[in-house]
């Protein structure tokens, strides 16, 4: 009897280990890219709106917040815009990533979206959670890169059927232990990090150089 | 238990032994391959060292303690993706771009970030690299 148990219990641990996550939903392409599905939440009014929903969703994922410690897991997942429903949505979240020996995580852009409800979107850029820590990395901040680049084409561009133009934002949240989600976007045209405080980006600073160097405004910092 | 079981379990500890002391914490120094004599012959050693890049021994030190514990020797970045090359990238040590710096209370910060252009990728990672502050005790003090 004590034998079938066992057997049972792990059998259920396996399932639970096993249960799809229903917020995941990615595809490897043939060449190694992403394509993840859309949309996970949306619309909102506001970057603002999607940005505090988009945190509290990504780091409800399994491992994503800060009690997870080396453990915890990173999500990506992409932000855009649909001219259709004049609004801001969030894509299925991918959880194809990494981790290092040391603990350290990552997770793979995705370039592609799939999203049949919308005939028509403008990809805005990535999101993703920091199990680990609220800052923007030097990578997150463009370290390494040319100015003007983003993972999904140029920072700043014309949308031709409306004439408005774009500028692309990386999402960074983060949810500390004591359940407070933060969140910070970095423009890759403009290189202005911001901060979400009470329902608002506040522009707190900027990304310098080669290296991704953060220099704060006056009177401005990582936190309020 | 069986003979079976005594079987199975025997050939665990022996995979372990084989290929899982990395697990354990333990890594073997790769050794570094030689170049021929012949190539070695062929060598001119700078008169001076005018123009090199100087690190002072606890800087040197610092930097070898946060390589060690951010990629140590033998171990990988594991990944659930599919194609294991951004992984592999990760893997190398020669993929970081690395710069040290050493504050005026002592302490010394190493920065690692990954360069995926050094393996011919294009892909785009958010994070992967590491920030380590190690002090002249020779300690890992933090790390972001």
């Amino acid at each position: 009897m004590r034998l079938h148990l066992l057997w049972l219990c792990s059998l259920l641990q396996l399932w639970g280990c096993t249960t799809p996550n229903p917020a995941v939903r990615v595809q490897e392409l043939e060449d190694g890219s992403l394509q993840v599905e859309g949309p996970l939440a949306g619309p909102f009014k506001t970057t603002e709106e999607l940005a505090s929903a988009a945190c509290e969703l990504m780091t409800a994922q399994p491992g994503a917040d800060a009690t997870h410690g080396s453990r915890g897991k990173e999500y990506c997942a992409l932000h855009y815009y649909s001219e259709q429903e004049q609004g801001y949505f969030l894509s299925f979240l991918s959880d194809i990533g990494g981790d290092g020996p040391d603990g350290r995580k990552y997770c793979l852009v995705p370039r592609k979206l799939q999203d049949l409800e919308h005939r028509r979107v403008v990809l805005l850029g990535p999101a993703h959670n920091h199990p680990h820590n609220p800052l923007p990395s030097e990578r997150d901040m463009g370290a390494l890169r040319p100015a003007g680049w983003s993972p999904l084409g140029t920072s700043r561009f014309l949308e031709q059927e409306t004439g408005r133009i774009w500028e692309r934002e990386l999402y960074i949240f983060h949810k500390d232990k004591l359940g407070h989600c933060s969140a910070y976007s970095y423009n890759y045209a403009t290189r202005v990090v911001s901060a979400l405080r009470a329902g608002h980006w506040i522009p707190i600073g900027k990304a310098e150089g080669h290296w991704g160097a953060f220099k704060a405004f006056e009177g401005k910092d990582w936190l309020p | 238990m069986t003979l079976h079981g005594f079987r199975t379990l025997g050939l665990g500890l022996l995979g372990l032994g084989l290929s899982g002391c990395g697990l354990l914490g333990y890594h073997k120094l790769p050794v570094a391959p030689r170049a021929s004599e012949e190539e070695a012959a062929r060598v001119r050693f700078p008169e001076s060292f005018d123009n090199a890049t100087h690190l002072p021994g606890p800087m040197l030190e610092a930097l070898s303690l946060a390589l060690n514990d951010f990629l140590p020797p033998g171990r990988k970045v594991q990944t659930n993706a599919r194609d294991p090359r951004i992984a592999e990238c990760l893997s190398r040590r020669d993929t970081y771009e690395t710069r040290v710096l050493r504050s005026e209370d002592g302490l010394f910060f190493i920065s690692f970030i990954p360069d995926l252009s050094r393996c011919g990728l294009d892909a785009e990672i958010l994070d992967g690299g590491a920030v380590y502050c190690v002090d002249a005790q020779g300690r890992i003090v933090a790390v972001r």
